[in-house]
């Protein structure tokens, strides 16, 4: 728990704060001043927001947008971490998947928001589509990764207790392979919220990235802000929860 | 049924030949025999790369050879089997395991319950000095406690044979000479055969009823020595005259073997 409060800490520390509060100044008085209509200034776009979520106008597409999230990123988890145990573990698997993941990894994937469109109609599969593309190679390539790098004494070790292929699989290499599943899941998770958004603004019609193609064709720019404040705060919360969860199952473990 | 007059570990004009990158087969071992009695203590001394860790693997029987055969109690090596238990020089203790979960890991393997397992691995913490410890983590412990530990899990698959490739090699040289004594003690009071790596000249002469020596290029056995010191062996016997001479006489073998190894030719 102490650690816990420890890493909230981290964030509330002098020269972040100051860095936050310039932003905010600039960003007020560049709002007010200059007649850039893109612009509001950050109290305009902050009432924008409490009156928003007042209204409980946010609160839907939030909650859809995290159903869709949570869905795409299970899938990626699953099968990213099997198609990784699998490249990890056996060279054939390597040959045959690994530069479609390495390929996976790099490749915009955007690109293949209007194909899902196609295949999947402009529905929640073709977001959830845009979550796995998003996320599902960085998963499988810490998953990769966590099976490989294992400390050869300790294979040989196990192997030397008798222990078989599957065995020194669950009992070695996964639970020393730890940190990078957590990496991995990390990067997924924010990957996974890319993939989300930008689903949902060439979809249009639901979720957050929805109500920000709403605002952003009506020019309504302070609820435009207020919206991409939210999903600012959104990825940063997950990242920070997915982040922590990481470092007290490393920390339980003592390594 | 005689079983008890084959030797713990029989190894007869093994040899065994490395693959490199380039497709080269460069020879590791050169028809090497070695043989430890039941109960008998026996340490392999020898330059860096003359095969020795590839000596213990295959004896565990966890790497193959190319001639030659090795049995194990009077029977032939084909893999691991429980009635041989290695102790590691990285110790190879798993850090997200307590140490009593680590001291249980062989027993794990073995498909023994959690409380049998806890109940051997516990005793065996305590004959190693390490009771107090069965909740602590590996990385919570000095490096001699570390090996305790993997001392520990070695013995509690209770095996026949006990290999040790330099065990003591990552631990100072003060807590070193303690857990050579604690060794000895362990191992006089049960039937355990021990075939022990080191570079430590004294380490196998305090320790062993023969010491091994083994040369180079390919890996053989040049000379067998047998430490006819008296047992219980104690701090005493480290400055016993012939522990002195005994150590000497392994020098000098040795450093025949590294001048060979200098001027790249027998001189
Ligand atoms: N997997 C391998 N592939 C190719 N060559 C190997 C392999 N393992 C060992 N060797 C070679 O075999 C020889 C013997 O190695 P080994 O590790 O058994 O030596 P060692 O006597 O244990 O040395 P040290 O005292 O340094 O531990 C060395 O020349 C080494 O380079
Ligand atoms: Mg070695």
């Amino acid at each position: 728990m102490s650690g816990l409060l420890r890493q909230a800490g981290q964030w509330l520390n002098p020269p972040f704060l100051i860095s936050l509060a310039m932003l905010a100044i600039v960003w007020e008085f560049a709002g007010r001043s200059a007649d850039i209509l893109t612009l509001p200034p950050l109290s305009a776009v902050l009432a924008a927001f409490v009156r928003l979520w007042s209204s409980g106008v946010l609160t839907a597409p939030l909650l859809d947008s995290t159903i869709a999230l949570l869905t795409g990123l299970a899938i990626s988890l699953f099968v990213g971490s099997a198609v990784g145990i699998a490249i990890g573990l056996s060279r054939v698997a390597d040959v045959a998947l690994g530069p479609f993941i390495k390929a996976g990894l790099s490749a915009p994937m955007i690109a293949f928001v209007p194909v899902f469109m196609m295949i999947f109609g402009i529905g929640s599969e073709t977001r959830i589509a845009t979550v796995i593309a998003f996320s599902i190679f960085v998963v499988a390539t810490n998953a990769a990764t966590a099976v490989r790098s294992t400390d050869p004494a300790l294979l040989e070790m196990a192997r030397s207790f008798g222990a078989g292929r599957w065995r020194i699989l669950g009992e070695i290499r996964l639970p020393a392979g730890a940190p990078y599943f957590l990496a991995g899941l990390r990067l997924g998770v924010a990957r996974g919220i890319k993939g989300l958004i930008n689903g949902e603004v060439l979809i249009a019609i639901m979720g957050m990235g929805g109500l920000v193609k709403k605002y952003g064709t009506v020019f309504s720019m302070d609820q435009l802000y207020a919206v991409i404040l939210l999903i600012v705060l959104y990825a940063a919360i997950w990242v920070g929860a997915v982040t922590l969860l990481g470092r007290l199952v490393l920390t339980e473990r003592r390594k | 049924m005689n079983a008890n007059a084959t030797p713990a570990i029989a190894v007869q004009d093994v040899s065994k030949f490395f693959v490199s990158a380039d497709g080269r087969r460069t020879r590791a071992l050169d028809k090497v025999n070695l043989a430890v009695e039941r109960g008998e203590f026996v340490s392999i001394i020898g330059p860096s790369g003359c095969g020795k860790t590839t000596m213990l693997k295959m004896v565990g029987g966890i790497l193959d050879w190319d001639e030659g055969s090795i049995s194990v109690m009077g029977a032939p090596v084909s893999g691991p089997g429980p009635e041989r238990a290695t102790v590691f020089q990285s110790f190879a203790l798993l850090p997200w395991m307590t140490v009593l979960d680590n001291a249980a890991f062989g027993l794990k393997m073995r498909g023994e319950t959690k409380a049998a397992r806890h109940a051997k691995a516990r005793n065996l913490l305590e004959t190693v000095g390490l009771a107090d410890f069965a909740n602590a983590y590996p990385g919570e412990l000095s490096g001699g406690m570390q090996q305790r530990v993997g001392l520990a899990r070695a013995l509690a698959v209770s095996p026949n044979v006990l290999l040790m490739d330099e065990p003591f090699s990552a631990i100072d040289a003060q807590t070193r000479l303690i857990l050579q004594t604690e060794l000895l003690d362990v191992w006089s009071q049960t039937d355990l055969s021990v075939l022990f790596i080191t570079h430590a000249m004294d380490e196998a002469v305090f320790l062993s009823d023969r010491v091994v020596i083994m040369g180079a290029r390919p890996g053989h056995v040049t000379d067998v020595i047998d430490i006819d010191l008296p047992r219980p062996r104690t701090e005493e016997t480290r400055r016993d005259p012939r522990f002195v001479e005994l150590t000497a006489r392994v020098w000098d073998r040795l450093r025949g073997l590294m001048t060979d190894e200098r001027a790249g030719a027998p001189s």
